[in-house]
């Protein structure tokens, strides 16, 4: 069972946009990617390299760190396991 | 202040590099700044084997510098590694050098991630920009005999 609240839409939300644009991805919308859609055998196929993106992309807007690169298959799995990683950041900076 | 070794000796950071001969882009490095930011440098003369027939050099060889320099970046392991180009992103060509040209590249490493290393890079020639755009290099295990 997840210990962390489910993340709200708006952030989930956020997360698609960050991923269309940083990666520049074509014929793709926001809206087309489903929250438990996966990333990497998905119609997306993201690889390590858009990972790398993702990571300072994500590191530069929502302060989130990723330093142990075999975090980063479970939190890019999906839109769900970005939003939680994230969830889980803002909680334990709140706790601090 | 960053050391960058005689030109050639055995403290030069080229020497690190796996490419040899004419397959080595940079003849010079300007500075480096480990973990944080290279510049190296090519002198185009007349007759430079990486000219194209138009007397240019071609864009990949362009990217190529930047990912020679790059690689400079990587740290060392004792068992011998080596790097190779990944993935190029939001590169952007604004002129091509020729021969006369001196072409500086400058690298900053934006993060690191596993075997996978991002860099912000810049092509310039004195004062006109050549390109610059983010590449992406990969450590691999250098094969030993």
């Amino acid at each position: 069972m997840d210990a962390h609240p489910p993340s709200d839409p708006s952030l989930k939300r956020e997360i698609k946009e960050l991923i269309v644009t940083q990666l520049r991805l074509k014929d793709v919308t926001p809206d087309g990617i489903r929250d438990d859609e996966s990333l990497v055998q998905g119609s997306l196929s993201l690889d390590s390299i858009d990972f790398l993106e993702l990571t300072v992309a994500m590191e530069r807007r929502y302060g989130v760190k990723i330093s142990d690169a075999d975090e980063v298959q479970a939190i890019f799995a999906s839109v769900d396991s970005i939003a939680r990683h994230i969830a889980r950041h803002r909680a334990q900076s709140a706790r601090a | 202040m960053p050391d960058r070794g005689a030109p050639g000796g055995q403290g030069d950071p080229l020497a690190r590099l796996p490419h040899t001969g004419a397959a080595r882009l940079p003849s010079r490095v300007l500075r480096l700044d480990p973990g944080r930011a290279v510049t190296a440098e090519r002198c185009l003369a007349a007759g430079d084997p990486c000219l194209n027939g138009d007397g240019f050099l071609p864009s990949v060889l362009v990217v190529e510098l930047m990912a020679q320099a790059g690689g400079l970046l990587m740290e060392q392991e004792p068992g011998g590694s080596a790097g190779v180009l990944a993935g190029v992103r939001r590169l952007h060509l604004h002129a091509a050098p020729g021969a006369g040209d001196t072409v500086t590249v400058e690298c900053r490493l934006e993060r690191r991630l596993g075997e996978l290393y991002l860099l912000s890079c810049d092509a310039r020639s004195g004062t006109r920009a050549l390109a610059h755009g983010r590449i992406h290099l990969r450590r691999t295990r250098r094969a030993r005999a």
